[in-house]
């Protein structure tokens, strides 16, 4: 199975688990891969570490929530296995520059901000050379 | 894999740690990455020492490269990287470099040739061969012995390096 196809099935256990206490040793046990091996592919394939993919996706999937439901903000940070509410106001801040509070009062979050789950044509793309940034 | 099973005395090492997620940046395969950077630091300071290098290295042309599990590596996939050289306490240390103390124990010592150097023989060491033979990890720590044998990243086909892992009997 190509490295690909193997991330992807990784994918696969972290999207079905972004409200469990997983960790990049379950990851990498749904793989059968060592964590060092598969933190080393998963960043190739991705361009993510495994563990920044967790916490990205689960902010992604807690800012939604936020947006879209009437959730309380404690519930959906603990939803989303953050220890406390303040862990989840800082984590939240760096990824969108603004607290849960203040889009839960309808500040507009930048959606290009927002990282939806990576799919087999994305991963595709990335690993298939093609840059696009300007080459040197 | 059929490694030897050898007991060693404490190894005092001097060299540089990186702690983090070595493979966040560049590309993970290259020698761009956090390990890859981190060697070519040692090998920068030992060149930039010169003869005072020799005077503290106890075997020349030998360097280790040190995997250690901290509490949280499960969970976050980051874990420390230690480089460095077994050293001669009577020589000055520069400041730059940190002691590490590898304990005393009994090691696994797997032999790697060509391609294996760079396959998931973590996997194989500890959730196959490990279980299987009835032991389990001593130290949350093992490492990688790098001598003459080994040519370079570019030259693996033509490299042999040996893997230490330290273990215990599982009934101990």
């Amino acid at each position: 199975m190509s490295n690909i196809c193997l991330m992807l099935k990784a994918i696969d256990f972290i999207e079905s688990n972004l409200t469990e206490d997983i960790c990049v040793a379950d990851m990498a046990e749904s793989v059968s891969f060592s964590q060092f091996h598969f933190s080393r592919v998963f960043s190739q394939t991705t361009h993510h570490p495994p563990y920044d993919y967790l916490m990205r996706r689960r902010l992604c999937e807690a800012a939604r929530r936020l947006m879209k439901s009437e959730e309380k903000i404690i519930d959906i940070a603990y939803r989303y296995k953050f220890k406390a509410p303040e862990t989840f106001s800082r984590a939240f801040k760096r990824m969108y520059n603004l607290v849960p509070c203040q889009v839960r009062s309808g500040r507009q979050l930048d959606q290009r901000l927002l990282m939806d789950r990576f799919e087999p044509e994305y991963l595709e793309l990335l690993n298939s050379g093609i840059s696009l940034r300007p080459e040197a | 894999m059929n490694p030897k099973i050898i007991r060693k005395e404490s190894i005092i090492l001097a060299g540089l740690s990186f702690f983090g997620n070595p493979f966040e940046s560049k590309d993970p395969w290259s020698e761009e990455n956090e390990i890859g950077l981190l060697w070519q630091r040692l090998m920068a300071l030992m060149g930039q020492k010169g003869e005072q290098s020799k005077r503290f290295i106890a075997r020349e042309g030998v360097f280790y490269e040190v995997h250690i599990r901290h509490p949280d590596t499960s969970k976050t996939g980051e874990f420390e990287v230690f480089v460095g050289a077994e050293i001669n306490l009577a020589g000055e240390i520069p400041l730059e470099l940190v002691i590490k103390i590898l304990p005393q124990t009994c090691y696994a010592v797997f032999c790697l040739e060509g391609k294996k150097i760079d396959s998931d023989w973590p996997y194989m060491i500890y959730q196959e061969w490990m279980p299987q033979a009835g032991y389990r990890p001593a130290f949350p720590f093992s490492f990688q012995y790098y001598d003459h044998r080994f040519k370079g990243m570019d030259k693996l086909a033509n490299s042999v390096i040996d893997v230490y892992v330290p273990i215990h009997k599982s009934q101990e």
